[in-house]
């Protein structure tokens, strides 16, 4: 790929905990440009580790070697804590998969919005609560100004998700990390905040990492997918054409899926296969 | 898909004018409105609807974690209105939306599940501990790790093996396989029918995927606003037979990003 937003290259993430050392991400490459990009993969095949170590936020117990995860010229295993701070929420976007336990607790839900805006524009207080309530309305929130002055335990599943992304977005990055984001959320508001993360990939070249179980989601609405099983980039694929799929692993999990208009009364299995 | 012989006519769960409200004065606000639905023994029941809608606070209402009023709310044979008895928690359990919320942050996996064997004085816990983590697909290297250490889909299921220990009649599952991958959700879908052959479990079921909940569901109702809007059997929900607008827009939204058409262009044989 020509100028890719991100590169990554050879990235392996690993643990050492008294059982030994324990490969979490074993040499995984991909290039990012103004696309959206699925991933789907093995529960614990290190989808959201893989997503951590962009930001570098990885867990302090994890040793992450790459032979470079390149954001423009920053080489993002080099960089700078200062560095760091410039990128994280501004330049690259993470939507983790727990979203109400990556707020703060003792906040409201539209201060936190509010004062991600005004870290990124350098607004006013007033202009920053006008910003996030509006944002709040573009994730389908009902009633923004209500929930604006609400406190994270005090969200649904699907609020907590959307107020993470509204988070994410207020500060129009150029990445866009979106783990698991959409899960918690009925097929209705999931179309609309579809809609609006494809605005903003055509419109305004927004790269879009988007980690996902859903097939026929990832299906219709990535361009492309790399599929992960066990730390490793097993297939990639456009997503269109994931019927195709070759791959052992894949072809088990385009069957074992559920599916409305053709009931089965037990669905098939997977038999994984230690040489995948 | 449900079986037929086990699900009896007499309700296990039964609602009548469910109300929850949250916050005070200018605040008050009505999460859940007059919601009634009843439950038969044996049955999977489900529960969809749009995000913000209630569905968890009505799991939450009948396990005594929200304060709330209701003209009837019999669960496993008790009134539980006033309090549960002391056997509620065995009979009764709950797999959380979001597993952190169920599982103690400072206690390893095992102990998760060997915690509440001794509080409900579960016999041979050792013995159905490793039963459950099998059943769902943990490895055994991961028992002593703390919930932080593991991957969001081996939470859920940590989460759900928790539920199984004390072999209960009835189990409220809230996305229980939202954050797993279709193959592990398969095993897992698999195993609570199984369960439900066995031994009869009963299943209230939120869920936001159609695909999932017309495989594991007869009935189910759509919630909206915190009321239910419409209760109808599965096969009509995804035949064309809902009747209230917010029903018919939640199929075509998953029709949209959903199902490969090809799919439905398949006539769904008749279940059973
Ligand atoms: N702190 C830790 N110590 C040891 N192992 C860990 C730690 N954190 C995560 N792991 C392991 O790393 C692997 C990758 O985890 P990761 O969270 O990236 O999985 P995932 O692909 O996102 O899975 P899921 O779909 O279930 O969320 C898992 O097997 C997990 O158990
Ligand atoms: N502790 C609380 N305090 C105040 N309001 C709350 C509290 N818990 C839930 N609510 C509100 O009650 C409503 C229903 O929430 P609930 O969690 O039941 O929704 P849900 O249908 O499960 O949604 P989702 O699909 O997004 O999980 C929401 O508007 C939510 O903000
Ligand atoms: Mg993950
Ligand atoms: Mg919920």
């Amino acid at each position: 790929m020509d100028n890719p937003l991100l590169s990554v290259r050879d990235l392996r993430i690993s643990f050492h905990g008294a059982a030994g050392v324990f490969d979490a991400v074993r040499g995984v490459s991909f290039d990012l440009g103004r696309e959206k990009l699925g991933i789907v993969g093995e529960s614990g095949s290190g989808k959201s580790m893989t997503g951590r170590a962009i930001m570098r936020l990885s867990p302090p117990a994890a040793i992450v070697r790459a032979e470079h995860i390149r954001l423009g010229d920053i080489d993002i295993l080099q960089a700078s804590e200062r560095t760091m701070d410039a990128i994280r929420g501004r330049r690259i976007g993470l939507i983790m998969q727990d979203p109400k336990y990556s707020l703060n607790p003792v906040v409201t839900v539209g201060e936190q919005i509010a004062e991600a805006y005004r870290i990124h524009a350098r607004s006013s207080v007033s202009d920053a609560r006008q910003r996030a309530v509006a944002m709040l309305g573009a994730v389908q929130i009902r009633d923004p100004e209500r929930v604006y002055r609400m406190y994270p335990h005090e969200m649904s599943g699907g609020m907590g998700q959307r107020i993470m992304i509204a988070m994410m977005l207020v500060s129009e990055p150029e990445i866009l990390i979106a783990d698991e984001a959409t899960s918690a959320l009925d097929v209705t508001v999931r179309l609309e905040i579809l809609n609006l993360l494809n605005d903003l990939v055509e419109k305004r070249g927004l790269g879009l990492i988007f980690i996902s179980h859903d097939l026929n989601l990832v299906r219709r609405f990535c361009d492309r997918v790399l599929i992960m099983y066990r730390g490793r980039v097993v297939e990639t694929l456009k997503a269109g054409e994931l019927d195709q799929a070759t791959h052992p692993y894949t072809r088990g999990l385009l069957e074992a899926m559920p599916r409305i208009h053709v009931p089965r009364k037990r669905l098939p299995v997977l038999k994984r296969d230690a040489a995948w | 898909m449900v079986n037929d012989n086990m699900t009896s006519q007499t309700p296990i769960i039964e609602i009548q004018n469910l109300v929850v409200t949250f916050g005070e004065g200018d605040d008050e606000r009505r999460a859940v409105s007059d919601v009634s639905f009843s439950v038969n023994r044996g049955e999977t029941f489900g529960l969809v609807g749009e995000s913000g809608s209630g569905k968890s606070t009505v799991l939450r209402a009948i396990t005594g974690l929200v304060s709330n009023q209701a003209d009837v709310m019999r669960v496993a044979g008790e009134d539980v209105r006033a309090r549960r008895g002391k056997d509620f928690y065995r009979k009764v359990q709950m797999v959380f939306q979001d597993p952190y919320e169920a599982l103690h942050p400072r206690h390893t996996i095992w102990r998760q599940l060997m915690e509440p064997a001794r509080i409900l004085h579960i016999p041979d816990a050792e013995a159905r501990g490793h039963a459950a983590l099998d059943s769902v697909g943990l490895s055994r290297t991961l028992l002593w790790r703390y919930p932080h250490q593991l991957s969001g889909g081996q939470r859920q299921r940590v989460a759900i093996a928790r539920a199984l220990m004390s072999q209960p009649d009835i189990l409220l599952l809230d996305e229980p396989t939202s954050a797993l991958d279709v193959s592990v959700q398969a095993e897992i879908l698999n195993l609570l029918c199984d369960l439900q052959d066995e031994s009869g479990l009963t299943y209230l079921m939120v869920s936001h995927d159609l695909g999932v909940v017309a495989h594991m569901c007869k009935r189910t109702a759509v919630m909206h606003a915190g009321m239910i809007v419409e209760t109808l059997d599965v096969d009509a929900l995804i035949n064309g037979g809902a009747t209230k607008s917010y029903t018919k827009k939640l199929i075509a939204a998953s029709e949209a990003y959903g199902e490969d058409p090809r799919d439905i262009a398949q006539p769904r044989a008749s279940s059973n």
